[in-house]
Order: C-alpha cells, then sequence, then structure tokens
C-alpha cells in the first residue's frame, strides 16, 4: 500500500466566509465615521481641533480603564472596582504629595504599587472563594469607595503642584498627556495581547478554564496578574485626572466601570470570555466618545447620554448573542448534513 | 418535624440566620453598653428602623432575583424613575392614584425588560441590569434636568402619610411608630409567608437551584424568572411611593448606591449569587446589621463616612465564610 | 514499545478497570474496542497522564513511566487526540498546535513565524493543507480532528492516542483521516485508535484488543479474527444480573408518536408503546436517544411530531404540559438537569407536584408532603430514610431513586427514563428495575433508554435499536431471545 496520496488528501480550507470580528470593527468603524461626520455637518465645528481636544478627554481615563478590563473579560471576568479604585488612586496621590510632601514620581509610584495591591487582592479573593467576581470586585468597589469618602471626609483636595499637573494638562507632540498615555498603553497591551505567550494564556482560559487547566495552564496566577493589571491600569487613570481636574474628589469617576464595560462590549469582545482585542476596545471607547460628544454638541439633552451608554451596551450584548446563535444554527446544519448523508449511505450498503 | 421546617432550622437557623440573630444581639448589646442613654432610646431605635425601611425593601427585591439566580442593578435607578414619574405627575395636579398608578407601571415595565432580556434574550443579568441602572437613572435626569421635583397641589393625605406615626402610651411616655414602616413589615412579611408556603412562589427557588431540573420538572422556568423582576419592581415601587411621600419631592438622585447596599444584605442574609437560597427573615436580619453598625458609627463619634467601607468589608467576610463552609461540606 | 499491565482504577468505590493489560508494538495501529463503560477512554487517559491508576505499572521503551500529568506524557512522547476536540475556537491553527509550548523569542513574545513553519510542515509530513494562520473556530469539525492530531505529533510524538476520533466525521472526512494515520505509521509512530465503528477498525488497525468490564478480554492480529467474533467478545455473558420477569400482560396502545424530527439530532421517529411494556431504547453513545426523548416532551425544540395519548391526539408547548398530561421524563443527567442538590428529599420529590400539597388556606401543607416524602422513603428504600438529607449529600443510587420518586408522584402514564442505572450500586439497580416492572404492570407504559446493553435487554419486552438519529430495528424481546449480538449489529455501523 502507498503510505501516501496526497491528492485525495489534500483538501484546502480557506473558508469563503470573512471573519465576523473584521466585520464587526469595519462597521464599527464606518459608524464611528458616519456620527462624526454626520455631527460635523449638523452642528459644524466637531472637527474643529478644540473640539476634538474635548471629545477625546471626555472617554480618555474611562479608555484607559476599558483597556485593563478587556483583558479581564476577556478570561471570563468582571472587574466592577475600577472607578473606586480610580478615585481612590486621585484621593491617594493627592494626599501624599500634598499632606505628606512626597515628591511626584515617589508617590505616584506609591500610589501604582497599592492600586496593584488591592487588583491582586481581587484576583487571590475571587480564585480563593470561587466566587463570581461580580460578587468580590463589588465588595471591593463598597469598601473602597467608603474609603475615599472617609479619608478626605467628602472634600476635595487640590493645590498640586505645576509639574504634576503636567499629567494632566501637558502636552507631548500637541496632543495631552493622558491621550499619549492612552495610545502608548493601547499599543503596548495590544502587542502583548496580542502576541506575548503569557497573555495568550488569557484566552484559553476565556474558552474553558477545564481545558485550560488540562493544557498546563496556571489559571489562578493568570487570573491574578489580570485584575492586578486592571487595578494598575485603573489607579494610573485615576492619578493622571487628579491632574487634569486639578483635584482628587471622591466621587469622581462614579459609573465609570459601567463605561468602560460598555466600550469593551462595544468593541466586541464576547461578554462571556473568550474573544476580544485591545483594538477593538480602542474602536469602543472612540465610538463611545463621539456618540458623547455629538449628545453635548447637539441641542439634545445631554442627559440623555446616560440612556444612550445603557441601550447601547444593550445593543451591544445583544449583537453578540445574536452572532452566537447564528454559530449554533450553522453547528446544526453540520450536523443534519451528516446524518442526511450517513444515511443515504447505510441505505446503500444495505440494498 | 415537618418538612422544610426541620430543615430550615437545622440547616440554616443553626448557621447563617442564627449567626446572623447572634451578630446583631451582639451589636445591640455592645451599643447599648458603650451608650445606654442615646442608643437604647426610642427616637434612635425608631431613626434606625425608618432609615432602614427603604433598604430593606430593595434588598427584599434584591432577594427575589437572587432566588432565580438573578442580579438587579436597577433597583435604585428604577427607584429614582419611578419617584420623578410620580412627582412630575402630581406637581401637574394628576390624582394621587392616577400618578401612583403610573408610577407602578413605569417601574414594573422597567422590571419585565429586565426579566425579557434576561430570560428571552440569555443575556448576564448583570449586564441587562446595569444597562437598565443607566438608563432608569438618564430618564429621570432627563425628565427633572436634575431639579428636585416637588408637588405642592398634590392631595393632602398623600404628602402626610409617609411622616405620619401612630402615638402609643406606655406609661408616661409616649412611642410614635410610624406608619411607613407599618406598613413595610405588613407587606413584606405578608410576602415572606408566600414566598416560602405558596407553591406558586416557592418554585422560584427550584427556578434558581437548576434551571434545567426545573424546566425538566414541568417549571416554566421562562416565565418565572421575568417574574421575578417583575416582583422585585412591584417593591422598588413601594420605596418609591414611600420615600416620595415622606420627603415630598421627587428627586432624580434617590437611590444611589442603594443596589450595592440591598445586594450586599441579602448576601450576608443568606442569598446567593448562584441562586436557588435566599430568605426574607435573612434578608432583614442582614438590612439590620448594616443599619446597627451605621448607627453605631454616628453614636460613638466614630466617623459616619466610614459607614460604607464597612458594609464593603461585611459583604466580602460574609463571601468568604461561605466559601470557607462550603469549602469543609464539599470536602 | 508501550508496555501496561495489571493496570486497576476505581472510581468512588466503583472499580472500573480490573487489572488491564496492553502491549503496543512499535509502528502499528492497535484498536481498542468494547461496550460503553468497558473502560476504553479510562484505560487511554491513564496511559496519558490524564488520570493516575490505582495499581499496576507501565513502560515506556522499557522504562519504566509514571506520569502525574498530561504535558509529563507529551514531553515523553505520548500525545492523545480528545473525543471532544480540545482546540480553542477564536485561536489560530498554529497557536493551537503549539499551546503551552511555543516557540518564543527572548521577551516571551510568541515567534508566530516559525510556528506557522513548523505548523506547515507538521502538515506537510501528514499530507494536508491546512492554513496555519486561520481561526481554528473557521474549519470544519473534520479540519479540527486533523489539527488535533497536529497538535498532537507536534510534541514528536511517538505513541499517539486516539479517542472516537471519527464520531462526528462525514466519511469523507474520515477517509482523509485515515490516510494521515497510515501515513504516520509509515513513518513509525504508534497509534492507539478507540472507535465504535467496527468497519473503521478492520479498515485501519493492525491488531486489536477487546475490553469488556473493566477486563482485557483478548488481543489478535486483524487478520485472524472476524467482526462476529469481535461482536461475541465483546459482549460476553454478564453473570449476576436478574432482572424481572417481562409483562405477563399487555393492554391497549398508551402512547403513540409520529413523525418526531429535530433539525440535526433526530429524523422522523414514529413508535408505539402499550399499557404494560417496557420499551427499550438502545444505542451507542451519540446516537440522539436523549435528544429525541427531549424533543418528545418539547425540553428542546422540535420541528415536526405529532402524539396519541389513550388513543386521543395530545399536543403540549412545554414539559410542563407534557407532564399535565401524563407523559413524564427522568433525565439522564441526575446531578445536572435531574436533582435539586442543595435541596432535602421532599423538595425534591416535590419538585413538579408542589400544587398538589395545598392545606385549605391553599398555603403548601407541610405535614401532607412530608408524609408522602416518607411513603416515598419507604417504597424506594432511600438510604438514609431521612427526608430532611440533602440530595448532594446521598449516593448515586438514592440519588437515582430519588429522581425517580419524584417522577412517580407525577403518576405517570407514559414514563420515560433516561440511563436509569448509570453508575448505581447493584441493590439500587435491583430496586430501581423491579419498580420500573411494578409500573409497567399497573398499566403504564414505560421507555428505558439505556447504553447498557444488558439493562436493555433484561428490562424491556421490545427493543428499539436507535443509530444515527432514527430507529435502525425494531426487536421482539417478550420470550427474552434477544441477544446483544443482535443489537449490537444494528447500533454499530457493521
Amino acid at each position: 500500500m502507498l503510505p501516501t496520496n496526497k491528492t485525495t488528501t489534500r483538501v484546502t480550507e480557506k473558508r469563503g466566509g470573512i471573519n465576523t470580528a473584521y466585520v464587526q470593527y469595519v462597521g464599527l468603524f464606518l459608524i464611528t465615521l458616519t456620527v462624526l461626520i454626520a455631527s460635523h455637518q449638523t452642528f459644524g465645528n466637531v472637527l474643529a481641533g478644540a473640539n476634538l481636544e474635548v471629545l477625546a478627554m471626555n472617554m480618555v481615563f474611562e479608555g484607559i480603564m476599558a483597556l485593563g478590563m478587556t483583558f479581564v473579560i476577556i478570561s471570563g471576568g468582571i472587574d466592577l472596582s475600577v472607578a473606586a479604585v480610580f478615585a481612590f488612586a486621585e484621593i491617594l496621590v493627592a494626599k501624599l504629595m500634598i499632606e505628606a510632601g512626597v515628591p511626584v514620581a515617589a508617590a505616584i509610584i506609591i500610589t501604582l504599587g497599592a492600586c496593584g495591591i488591592i487588583g491582586a487582592l481581587n484576583g487571590l479573593m475571587i480564585v480563593a472563594f470561587r466566587v463570581h467576581p461580580i460578587i468580590i470586585t463589588m465588595g471591593t468597589l463598597l469598601t473602597l469607595r467608603g474609603v475615599n469618602l472617609a479619608i478626605t471626609d467628602g472634600r476635595s483636595i487640590s493645590g498640586f503642584s505645576n509639574d504634576f499637573l503636567f499629567l494632566g494638562t501637558g502636552k507631548i507632540l500637541g496632543m495631552n498627556f493622558p491621550i499619549v498615555f492612552f495610545i502608548v498603553a493601547a499599543l503596548v497591551l495590544g502587542v502583548l495581547l496580542a502576541h506575548h505567550s503569557f497573555f495568550r494564556q488569557v484566552y484559553v482560559i476565556g474558552g474553558g478554564e477545564r481545558p485550560a487547566r488540562l493544557s498546563g495552564i496556571n489559571v489562578n496566577r493568570v487570573k491574578i496578574v489580570i485584575y492586578t493589571l486592571c487595578a494598575v491600569l485603573a489607579g494610573a487613570a485615576g492619578i493622571m485626572a487628579a491632574a487634569r481636574y486639578g483635584a482628587a474628589h471622591w466621587g469622581h469617576g462614579n459609573l465609570a466601570e459601567l463605561k468602560a464595560i460598555a466600550a469593551v462590549a462595544v468593541g466586541g469582545a464576547n461578554i462571556n470570555g473568550g474573544s476580544g482585542t485591545i483594538g477593538g476596545t480602542v474602536l469602543g471607547t472612540v465610538f463611545l466618545a463621539v456618540v458623547h460628544n455629538a449628545f453635548v454638541t447637539s441641542t439634545v439633552n445631554p442627559f440623555l447620554y446616560d440612556v444612550v451608554n445603557g441601550v447601547m451596551l444593550l445593543i451591544a450584548v445583544l449583537l453578540s448573542r445574536f452572532i452566537q446563535r447564528q454559530n449554533e444554527h450553522a453547528q446544526q446544519r453540520t450536523r443534519q448534513a451528516k446524518m442526511d448523508q450517513l444515511a443515504t449511505s447505510t441505505e446503500e450498503k444495505s440494498e | 418535624m415537618s418538612l422544610f421546617h426541620a430543615t430550615a432550622i437545622r440547616g440554616a437557623l443553626a448557621t447563617r440566620e442564627g449567626v446572623l440573630v447572634g451578630v446583631n444581639l451582639a451589636i445591640f448589646a455592645f451599643l447599648s453598653f458603650m451608650r445606654p442613654d442615646a442608643f437604647a432610646s426610642w427616637t434612635n431605635l425608631k431613626a434606625i428602623l425608618s432609615l432602614m425601611t427603604y433598604d430593606f425593601l430593595l434588598a427584599v427585591a434584591m432577594t427575589v432575583v437572587l432566588i432565580v439566580r438573578g442580579l438587579d442593578l436597577s433597583v435604585g435607578s428604577v427607584l429614582a424613575l419611578a419617584s420623578v414619574v410620580m412627582a412630575l405627575l402630581l406637581q401637574d395636579g394628576i390624582p394621587v392614584v392616577g400618578a401612583l398608578a403610573i408610577g407602578l407601571l413605569v417601574a414594573l415595565t422597567c422590571g419585565f425588560l429586565n426579566g425579557m432580556l434576561i430570560a428571552k434574550g440569555r443575556i448576564l443579568p448583570f449586564l441587562v441590569t446595569l444597562g437598565m441602572m443607566s438608563i432608569a437613572r438618564g430618564l429621570a435626569t432627563v425628565l427633572t434636568t436634575g431639579q428636585y421635583v416637588s408637588f405642592p397641589k398634590a392631595e393632602r393625605w398623600f404628602t402626610q402619610f409617609g411622616r405620619f406615626e401612630f402615638r402609643l402610651q406606655i406609661g408616661d411616655s409616649f412611642y410614635g411608630i410610624p406608619l411607613p414602616l407599618l406598613i413595610v413589615l405588613a407587606t413584606v412579611s405578608i410576602f415572606a409567608v408566600l414566598l416560602s408556603n405558596w407553591h406558586v412562589l416557592a418554585r422560584l427557588f427550584y427556578v434558581g437551584q437548576g434551571p434545567e431540573a426545573a424546566k425538566l420538572s414541568g417549571i416554566k422556568v421562562e416565565r418565572y424568572t421575568i417574574a421575578a423582576y417583575v416582583i422585585a419592581a412591584l417593591f422598588v415601587w413601594i420605596a418609591a411611593v414611600l420615600m416620595t411621600s415622606a420627603t415630598r419631592i421627587g428627586y432624580a438622585n434617590y437611590g444611589i448606591g442603594a443596589e450595592m447596599r440591598a445586594l450586599a444584605a441579602a448576601i450576608v442574609g443568606g442569598a446567593s449569587i448562584a441562586g436557588g437560597s435566599g430568605s426574607i427573615l435573612g434578608t432583614f436580619l442582614g438590612v439590620l446589621m448594616l443599619a446597627l453598625i451605621g448607627n453605631g458609627f454616628i453614636l460613638l463619634n466614630g466617623d459616619p463616612n466610614w459607614q460604607q467601607a464597612t458594609f464593603g468589608i461585611v459583604l466580602i467576610v460574609a463571601v468568604g465564610f461561605d466559601a470557607v463552609r462550603t469549602y469543609k461540606t464539599r470536602r | 514499545m508501550l508496555n501496561v499491565r495489571a493496570v486497576t482504577k476505581s472510581f468512588f468505590g466503583n472499580q472500573v478497570l480490573h487489572g488491564v493489560d496492553l502491549e503496543v508494538r512499535e509502528g502499528e495501529i492497535h484498536a481498542l474496542i468494547g461496550e460503553n463503560g468497558a473502560g476504553k477512554s479510562t484505560l487511554v487517559n491513564i496511559i496519558a497522564g490524564i488520570m493516575r491508576r490505582d495499581s499496576g505499572s507501565m513502560e515506556l521503551k522499557g522504562e519504566p513511566v509514571n506520569f502525574a500529568h498530561p504535558l509529563e506524557a507529551m514531553r515523553a512522547g505520548i500525545s492523545m487526540v480528545h473525543q471532544e476536540l480540545s482546540l480553542v475556537p477564536n485561536l489560530s491553527v498554529a497557536e493551537n498546535i503549539f499551546l503551552r509550548h511555543e516557540s518564543k523569542t527572548a521577551l516571551g513574545f510568541n515567534d508566530w513565524r516559525s510556528m506557522r513553519q513548523t505548523a506547515a510542515k507538521i502538515f506537510e509530513r501528514m499530507g494536508v493543507d491546512i492554513d496555519p494562520a486561520v481561526l481554528v473556530g473557521s474549519l470544519s469539525v473534520g479540519m479540527q480532528q486533523l489539527v488535533e492530531v497536529a497538535k498532537a505529533i507536534s510534541f514528536d510524538a511517538k505513541l499517539l492516542i486516539m479517542d472516537e476520533p471519527t464520531s462526528s466525521l462525514s466519511e469523507k472526512e474520515t477517509a482523509e483521516l485515515f490516510a494521515v494515520v497510515r501515513d504516520l505509521r509509515a513513518q513509525g509512530l504508534s497509534i492507539v485508535f478507540i472507535s465504535h465503528k467496527l468497519s473503521e477498525l478492520f479498515a485501519i488497525s493492525d491488531r486489536l484488543t477487546v475490553l469488556r468490564d473493566g477486563h482485557h478480554i483478548a488481543t489478535n492480529d486483524i487478520a485472524q479474527i472476524t467482526a462476529d467474533d469481535v461482536i461475541r467478545m465483546m459482549v460476553g455473558r454478564h453473570l449476576g444480573d436478574l432482572y424481572p420477569p417481562k409483562a405477563a400482560q399487555m393492554g391497549g396502545t398508551v402512547f403513540e408518536c409520529s413523525g418526531v424530527s429535530r433539525f440535526g439530532y433526530v429524523r422522523d421517529l414514529s413508535f408505539s408503546v402499550r399499557r404494560g411494556e417496557i420499551v427499550g431504547f438502545a444505542g451507542l453513545v451519540g446516537s440522539g436517544r436523549t435528544e429525541a426523548m427531549r424533543a418528545i416532551i418539547k425540553a428542546d425544540p422540535r420541528s415536526s411530531g405529532s402524539f396519541k395519548l389513550e388513543e386521543k391526539a395530545v399536543v403540549w408547548s412545554d414539559p410542563g404540559e407534557a407532564m399535565d398530561l401524563g407523559v413524564v421524563y427522568v433525565s439522564e443527567d441526575r446531578k445536572g438537569s435531574g436533582l435539586f442538590l442543595d435541596f432535602n428529599v421532599g423538595r425534591n420529590v416535590a419538585a413538579s407536584t408542589l400544587k398538589r400539597y395545598r392545606n385549605r388556606f391553599g398555603l403548601i401543607s407541610r405535614s401532607a408532603l412530608a408524609e408522602k416524602a416518607r411513603t416515598y422513603v419507604d417504597m424506594m428504600d432511600i438510604r438514609p430514610p431521612n427526608i430532611d438529607a440533602r440530595a448532594i449529600e446521598l449516593s448515586g443510587g438514592n440519588q437515582q431513586k430519588v429522581l425517580l420518586a419524584k417522577a412517580l408522584d407525577c403518576r405517570p402514564k407514559m414514563l420515560i427514563v433516561d440511563e436509569p442505572t448509570r453508575g448505581v450500586d447493584v441493590g439500587a439497580k435491583a430496586l430501581i428495575h423491579a419498580r420500573l416492572r411494578d409500573l409497567a404492570n399497573s398499566g403504564v407504559g414505560v421507555i428505558i433508554v439505556s447504553s447498557e446493553m444488558p439493562e436493555v435487554i433484561g428490562m424491556s419486552d421490545r427493543i428499539l435499536v436507535f443509530r444515527n438519529g432514527e430507529i435502525a430495528a425494531e426487536l421482539d424481546n417478550r420470550l427474552g431471545q434477544v441477544t446483544q449480538e443482535m443489537v449490537m449489529s444494528y447500533a454499530a455501523y457493521k
């Protein structure tokens, strides 16, 4: 017998169907562009430099949080505590510099370290208690928000040095520092998530924890690392926000977790885990920023923005649910075709 | 010896609710000892009970959805929306009954939408209700542009009953018992009895304990899930009515952060995000515990701002406590 | 090259391997065959380091080995292709193949180019043409199976274990897979191949080992045996299984089902059951029996189907309505979709019938409920005889009894039980069988879906053999003359 007969086994598998993720990205990009141009045509000035800056600054902190949230959501988890960590970082860095007189750089490092510890605790409790991340991170949210309120007595802290204010208002290449940070962080994290073997494990965990453990992945360690990462990013956003607003306040960033989750979900990540990209999240963030801006510049009641935010979150998850259904149907069709084929082939044999 | 009863005693009271009663008594005793004059006075106790009325209603709502393996983060903002809608209608001179009915309709619609998206759309409860939280709060803000809504034209009885107190004379002293407190205790007690004794509501526990098993046992799982969110909305509406009546104002910022307190109280009270468990008594004890802790902070000249942090820690400790317990029994 | 000696394994006191031997030679395709539950999967899981053996020894090329982890086995050259695909659909083909042994640059970044090239080389060696850069989720099931094979041999495998790799492949895909497997053999790999499809085993393997009830029965060269020999060795004689007598008398038709189809699972199913009759649904795992039953009671959607209960046409739109009419289904998955694990026995038994236990206020009557639960505890001999025990605390057999009690409390006219005694001890098994026969004798129609051949034959008055989502044969068993060979010859793709 000839061992190989390549003509019979050579089956090229390059499917006609386009990758659904790319369709989503291109679609989202086009919709964003349409909203941007339409609002510019209607209200004017939208594409002016000053407005673009306002537009970007409106979502940049939520966008930074969304970057970390992407990792958490791909792994099949959720982090509701980001907004509280954000405010905590504002307050801590302010207190360190203004009340304790710690130099800027040291204050920032200590603050980021503290946020990292909070995130690590989140991850640790999630893997140790085996409770849903919602509950753990909500406990952290409550605790931390309470701490924020208590240590500031509800008042805001201000009086930053000019060096520090650069982190919020300074410009690099004509762009605000937080925006530069967002772009750099997105690039770095995007590359890591797409190409680094450690972070690739996040996708496997999100696809299913049992298979992940079977293929030798240390699920607990990876989870702790990504919750830490998520909290550090929220902390970084908080530090820059303090510099941006010139003040630290416990109420800052309220409901930011909703916007961060919405940005990730709109960006095409599966909220049940297993898929999503930094690129998608960036697109989702830009989309939310543009829509927000359209509301602000239009005469439409800007308070409607919250409503639109909620509706968009729901639409995004409904859409991903719909795609999931389509895949299930396709699987069933394959099954049926196989059954039909088997049935006819056994009939032929019995004849 | 009876079936549900004996389990309740052995399984729950001996552990969860028993522990909670103990913890509550300990806090009570501690505060009575530290501040005998201020704490144990009727005025103070009344204040604790009145303040926890709203949280209790929202926690009951949360308990009902937790039982069916759900979650409702929109309780606080639906409260605000219902309050704002009712206040605006009253301001325009709509009769109280009509305004309340429309408020009820608004709340139930929110609950129904939550339930539909979760049961039929198969979307995670926390996402659906997070979306609803934003939508309802946004609508309330849009309707009022963030302003207080007063309703001077409304019928007097509505603006009175939220603050009405029955005066009870025992010996020389008078005890005022707030009417809203009585209404809430009565409503919730009846509901608690029905929840564990009426076969229709008792099925909610089956739905949460094992949705697939419940379906194969002939329970209409989707319908019951939707019903749970609608029932939750009903309790939210009651809270909205009482709050609007007591403050004589409709306000879009009512109930901010209330969903967190409600969730913490329900989880501490024995409900689980995994579904199938939870009791109204446990939730009551959980709310009471949080209220006593809050009161303690004030009385002991502690910083009241630390309250919220304590709630979070209590929640995490309760969850950790459960984790250790399940770990022991399942091994 | 691989020598397994006297390996034993038990789960929760239930011994599934009783000292099994297996010897695999270099460069051979070794078929492993046996009924459901014969211990094939357990054996290969032990070889691949996924499970640990209780006792016995294993040698690889003369060296004793003992793997604690699948990665260890893979590094030693033993790789397994799992029955269910273990690939991550959102990752590329190359990345899946090299999961946890990626080619990395100094900083730990994946070297995609080198991984794609190596993957392409592996595919070339296998003689298939799959683009290593595409997402696994975009491939057909057959192609995914080939990626699994590529993943397995990417560890430089010397021994490849394939657990029912063809179960979800079409004939064309199977032929492609076989060409690859033969190719690998020609390159010196040894392959252990598990399949239910006898024709396939005869087409591809060099030698064949038969397992039955956790015992090694025989190992033969494929040229020296026939399919009939293999079937005889697989089924053997099960001693010690005593079943209640067959139906003494049967009444008219109690349940008639015609034209039930479920897209992708069940094709045009029609059958009827008579009063007092037990009908067995035999077939291999995955033949669509459970899916058919779930479609019948409408737990899952069906595209067509009509029913008659006691000669009257009936319709229902969910399991609850079917139950109210008297058609009751008992799930095969007692932990996942049968019982309410944290609830006590009483609450479990009353799950479907809560409405019935009401006092004069319309509320649940605890005393009536407790009394009823106690009746079932006695009747089913549930141990401990405590209606307050939580279901999760009971043994498998007692859980199964509670599940059956829950169904009986619905007062069924037509009872469908799916795998009624899977993983249950002998005593509970006998009791459940006796109760099912009692029920039939009281005039109820009973369907038993079971993958245990002796159970189907021992219990049923009539056997319907399921294959590929439809009934392949109907066998009259009132005189008990149906043999396992007969059933197997229809159930398998001969």
